[in-house]
């Protein structure tokens, strides 16, 4: 007598069999704790040995949609936009567990409504920064890498109210200063890491010249968690689930109805470490495009390209 | 025989509870992509709407009447037009330029929204010492 097995469970033991495979065969390159998710996904952060590494990254994001403020998906109808970002980056140690970080990015919009396509282009909001290790990794057996960073973004892209193209492609930037501050908690185990970050940003008061107003974003908090695992000596693959949420926006101190905001999305990233200096990074991010996955924001599907020399 | 008809009047409830649910749905689908006057202040009575049915990214004409409270036209109004965009924090990138057509009505050219979403025009009338204001809630594509 035979039974057929139902597909759930063949998929099931389908993907079981993948993972140990790719697990087992792992462990035999010798992965270094250390080194993994340094440079596996975004920035990152320095290996151990390096004095600075210094890095470009393009990102491509198509527009599909949005979440309304009942966090209703509503697809775009006779409307388009795409964005291009580029950014050059430089992380400089200062010590063993310091390190400061610069981020200089561009951004190139094109926004289509109808008949008409509009192209808008400038520098975007520069970002500086620091990074604590409280803890480096592999420290202490049982315990975490912890790190802390703060930084502070500087409004030198043009924000929404100081737009001037029809379509508002020349906006670059958010267009008001805001302070950051984030935690990391990574443990490895070799060929694995796993790592999580909880990040917050408060925005400043900034002047509305259109209502002559004072307007303020609401608090950002941003939580994200990496997993990774290296295949062979310094290629490294990533999955990232994160969620965003920002507060309500205030209008002289008032809070705006409906105006918080939601973003979830899952990544997936490889990055190789091709020479002991350069490392190549890909990544797609994307949202689950459906009633309920954000609320009051854009929906983008996201394709990220980098490359990072260190030097030591 | 009990069992079928109890089967057939659950299966009617299940399909009239189904259509009602789905009228109810398609009905404020519909009412939702309507522009909704939120009210009027002031003693002019001020009411606007969009040319177009479903308003769109871009380029928009918003009609605009003004009365007083006798119901009488106000030809020679100072008219404001702001649109924004409540739940982003910015406004539109033009400014609506206003022509008056006569009888109290008057035009304001372009109504411009930079992207899809909730928008909210603010129309505002002044004669002397009387003023008028009403917001419309529009539901960009």
């Amino acid at each position: 007598m035979t039974r057929d097995i139902p597909t759930k469970v063949q998929t099931f033991s389908f993907g079981l069999i993948l993972f140990i495979s790719i697990v087992s065969y792992a462990p035999k390159v010798q992965a270094a704790a250390c080194c993994m998710s340094a440079t596996s996904f975004g920035t990152g952060r320095l290996l151990n040995w390096e004095a600075f590494a210094v890095g470009i990254r393009s990102t491509l994001l198509k527009g599909l949609g949005y979440w309304d403020t009942q966090s209703r998906w509503q697809d775009y109808s006779g409307y388009s936009e795409l964005e291009w970002r580029s950014e050059l980056w430089t992380i400089i140690g200062l010590s063993r567990r310091g390190s400061v970080q610069l981020r200089l990015p561009f951004s190139l919009n094109s926004r289509t409504s109808g008949s008409s396509t509009e192209w808008g282009m400038g520098i975007s909001d520069l970002q500086l920064g620091g990074r604590y290790e409280i803890l480096s990794i592999g420290e202490y057996r049982y315990l975490p890498a912890i790190a802390v960073q703060l930084n502070v973004t500087i409004p030198t892209g043009r924000g929404t109210h100081q737009a001037k193209n029809m379509l508002g492609t020349d906006v670059t930037g958010r267009g008001f200063w805001a302070i950051g501050a984030g935690l990391t908690l990574e443990k490895a185990f070799s060929p694995l890491f796993i790592q999580l970050v909880l990040a917050t940003q408060v925005p400043l008061p900034s002047h509305r010249e259109d209502l002559g107003t004072s307007q303020q974003f609401g608090v950002l908090v941003q939580g994200m968690l990496i997993g990774g695992i290296e295949f062979t000596e310094g290629l490294v693959l990533s999955v990232l689930l994160r969620g965003n949420r920002e507060g309500a926006l205030s209008i002289n101190g008032q809070e705006q109805m409906n105006s918080s905001r939601v973003d979830l999305g899952a990544a997936l990233a490889i990055s190789w470490r091709f020479t002991p200096h350069w490392t190549v990074q890909t990544s797609i991010d994307s949202g689950l495009y459906t009633h309920g996955w954000g609320d009051n924001q854009p929906g983008r599907i996201t394709w990220n390209l980098g490359l990072r020399y260190g030097y030591f | 025989m009990n069992g079928s008809r109890q089967q057939l009047s659950k299966r009617r409830l299940m399909l009239l509870f189904a259509s009602t649910f789905w009228s109810l749905v398609l009905v404020s689908l519909v009412a939702c992509g309507q522009p909704k006057e939120q009210g009027h202040e002031g003693h002019l009575h001020v009411s606007a709407s969009l040319e177009a049915k479903e308003p769109k990214t871009g380029k928009n004409i918003l009609q605009i009447e003004v009365k007083d409270h006798g119901g009488k036209a106000i030809a020679d109004a100072t008219i404001t037009v702001k649109p924004h965009m409540p739940a982003h924090g910015h406004g539109s990138t033009e400014t609506p330029k206003i022509e008056s057509l006569g009888e109290g009505k008057y035009k304001a050219s372009p109504v411009t929204f930079q992207m899809p979403g909730e928008w909210e025009i603010v129309v505002e009338a002044k004669k002397g010492s009387e003023h008028g204001k009403t917001t419309l809630k529009v539901q960009v594509k």
